[in-house]
């Protein structure tokens, strides 16, 4: 378990840099900076724009200069000023990360706290009317595109005024609160943007365990479990699933990476200040700075989901805890 | 994996998603004849015009059964059409409407239309008072070519890659599965829009569309190398296959004539599961406004249309596009389901 940690460890160390490295590169290579366009739409004055991209080291077309001054940056904990909002990068993104993680959080907890009793159900049931309508749920919530579920999330909000339509908090009556009521104003404004963000999760979740739980119930110490006068509860939560659940945490570190993604639109629509939208922005503003340190901290959230992943299947999975020992 | 065509008990529901698609994709195909009105230029007085489907009539004012018609526009202001009685237009079948290229051709038939100073949105208009029915027919074409292209593209580039770790195995298998496992784990949108950002903003609208062809297909093959992978280790030692090698035969001759048709049906299978993926993608990046530019329409683009909160609450119908891809996603995933299905029926696949 310990070795296969280290080598995951030291595995990640390069492939964060090459990331960076082809993203600062691919920033290099794309046509103008933040500063051309402001000069372009004529805001700063052409000989102050010398000047500004040097102060902000955008002088150098060097893909290596510009990817070494940033390298030393961060290494000093200093990830850069940000074009577009004049303050340093770093605690712009601290605040945004947390953000994005609660809601990738809760998305990702809804999805599998969901999918792991339903796709029991589906197989204990298979072929039954509940298995029948889950199937059904499943491929809808599948079919749906973040963009319009989020929409849809938005229009029945905007329409019962049930929950609010967007933000991460009331910001008038913040101060008011008291601390029971802020949690439930937090929790009233994540619930629609957690709900749409963990459906297709949800759906592809459920149908992996599904599919794994009705093999394993066709397996013979399920029999032998069910021989001893076993209930069918216990035969199929303590012996069948997690045996069910082993191949379904190596979609776990997958369902990070799609999370994330998700997150751009659902943040984009729901006007939720996170990371994704932060980075779509910064991206769009040529905010180079921002964009490096989001693109940073998307890889690293991703690798520390993989590394999770590979954890819980070691601990599922005695045959993969001794390949890595 | 014993598929033959004539034998094979294929779920009807796949029947019905193979019906829709295919009438998806004509309607794509026919756009200019299906919409009544062209799709770039609107009446900038006929703003987010209500959909007319439910406006038309067959009994007229005094009571009396007419052949359906609609009333003409009252000038008024966006988002508040009010209908004017005055005027009666009658729908006509194949009328000639406004000029439209068709495969090269200039057309001007269309399949339903009014006489001219009336107007047919049938689903309405958004806000530069552009039908939203022509918009989605051509938008269609944008959004469901780029899934079959990008699935095309991305399904042989998983051939290449995948097939060769499958057959040769080894080091060569051990490499390219290593890349696979670093694709897979790369947020693709992430990818996809710092890939589109560094290739600027001013590309002509046929540069956008093959630049998103190539992003996809780049950030989007490794699952299918994968799947691919995985069917050539199990099929080249089967008998046939040895009995191929046995007698003499070559690598590329095996695996043509002996791997390539026995993994066929997995790969039309995995094909119609990952269109949804291409689909959702140009979406999600038109969504964003990285995709196709206005005035061309896509899927994706109409979508962003109804961001607004305003636009989303008074002028819901512009939601509707939304309903075409949930559409033709729902049924390339059941397709998808019912190929399973019909491939391996024993997983008591879904």
């Amino acid at each position: 378990m310990r070795k296969l940690l280290r080598r995951r460890l030291l595995a990640a160390f390069p492939l964060l840099l090459a990331v960076t490295f082809v993203t600062q590169a691919l920033l290099v290579a794309g046509p103008g900076n933040y500063f051309d366009s402001l000069a372009a739409g004529g805001q700063i004055p052409a000989r102050r724009l010398e000047q500004l991209k040097r102060q902000f080291g955008l002088d150098s077309e060097e893909v290596t200069v510009r990817y070494g001054r940033w390298a030393r940056g961060v290494m000093r904990g200093d990830w850069g000023y940000s074009f577009r909002y004049q303050t340093p990068v770093g605690g712009l993104i601290r605040e945004r990360l947390g953000n994005t993680l609660l809601l990738t959080g809760a998305a990702l907890l809804l999805a599998w706290g969901l999918a792991i009793p339903l796709g029991a159900l589906a197989a204990a049931r298979q072929g039954g009317r509940a298995d029948r309508a889950l199937g059904l749920v499943a491929s809808f919530s599948l079919a749906m595109p973040t963009a319009l579920a989020s929409l849809l999330a938005v229009w029945l909000a905007a329409r019962t005024g049930w929950f609010p339509t967007g933000g991460t908090h009331d910001p008038v009556r913040w101060e008011e609160f008291s601390a029971l009521e802020r949690f439930g104003d937090r929790l009233r404004h994540l619930f629609l943007p957690a709900v749409t963000l963990c459906l297709p999760g949800l759906a592809q979740y459920l149908g992996q365990i599904r599919s794994e739980m009705i093999e394993t119930l066709g397996r013979d110490h399920i029999r032998t479990a069910r021989a001893k006068g076993l209930g069918e509860g216990r035969v199929l939560f303590r012996h069948a699933l997690p045996e069910a659940l082993a191949p379904a945490a190596s979609l776990f570190g997958f369902s990070l990476a799609q999370l994330l993604t998700g997150a751009v639109l659902t943040e984009q629509i729901f006007a939720w200040p996170g990371l994704g939208r932060l980075s779509v922005e910064a991206l769009l503003a040529k905010d180079e700075p921002l964009v490096m340190a989001s693109v940073t901290l998307v890889t690293l959230m991703l690798l520390a989901g993989n590394l999770i992943a590979d954890l819980l299947l070691a601990r599922l999975d005695p045959r993969v805890r001794m390949e890595g020992a | 994996m014993n598929f033959v065509p004539g034998q094979a008990r294929f779920p009807s529901t796949g029947r019905f998603a193979a019906g829709t698609l295919v009438a998806l994709h004509l309607c794509a195909i026919f756009a200019g004849f299906l919409s009544p009105h062209p799709y770039a230029r609107g009446d900038d007085r006929h703003g987010f015009h209500p959909p007319m489907l439910l406006r038309i009539r067959v009994i007229d004012e005094q009571g009396a059964w007419s052949r359906p018609f609609v009333y003409g526009i009252a000038a008024a202001n966006a988002g508040s059409h009010a209908e004017n009685r005055a005027e009666k237009h009658p729908l006509r079948l194949f009328p000639r409407g406004e000029e439209y290229s068709w495969m090269g051709l200039r057309c001007s038939r269309r399949l339903l239309g009014v006489d001219a100073p009336g107007r047919l949105y049938l689903l309405g208009t958004d806000q530069f008072g552009r039908d939203l029915l022509a918009r989605i027919l051509h938008g269609a074409q944008t959004s469901l070519s780029i899934g079959l292209l990008c699935v095309a593209l991305s399904m042989g580039l998983g051939l290449l890659i995948g097939g060769s770790a499958g057959w040769r195995g080894g080091r060569v298998d051990f490499l390219l599965m290593r890349l696979v496992e670093l694709m897979l784990a790369i947020p693709s949108l992430y990818a996809v829009l710092i890939l589109r950002r560094s290739f600027g903003d001013e590309l002509t609208p046929a540069r956008v569309y093959l630049l998103m062809v190539l992003l996809f297909t780049l950030t989007g093959w490794a699952p299918a190398a994968r799947l691919i992978r995985g069917l050539f280790l199990g099929l080249k030692e089967r008998e046939y296959a040895l009995a191929a090698r046995a007698m003499g035969a070559g690598s590329l001759r095996i695996v043509v004539r002996h791997l390539l048709p026995n993994a066929l049906p997995a790969m039309l299978a995995a094909a119609a599961r990952t269109i949804p993926f291409f689909i959702l993608g140009e979406v999600s990046l038109s969504f964003l406004g990285l995709g196709v530019q206005e005035p061309e329409p896509s899927w994706g683009n109409l979508l962003a249309a109804a961001q607004n909160l305003r636009v989303l609450t008074d002028f819901s119908w512009l939601l509707l596009p939304g309903a075409f891809i949930f559409l033709a996603v729902l049924a390339w995933i059941r397709l998808a389901e019912a190929l399973q299905e019909a491939i391996s029926p024993e997983r008591g696949g879904r």
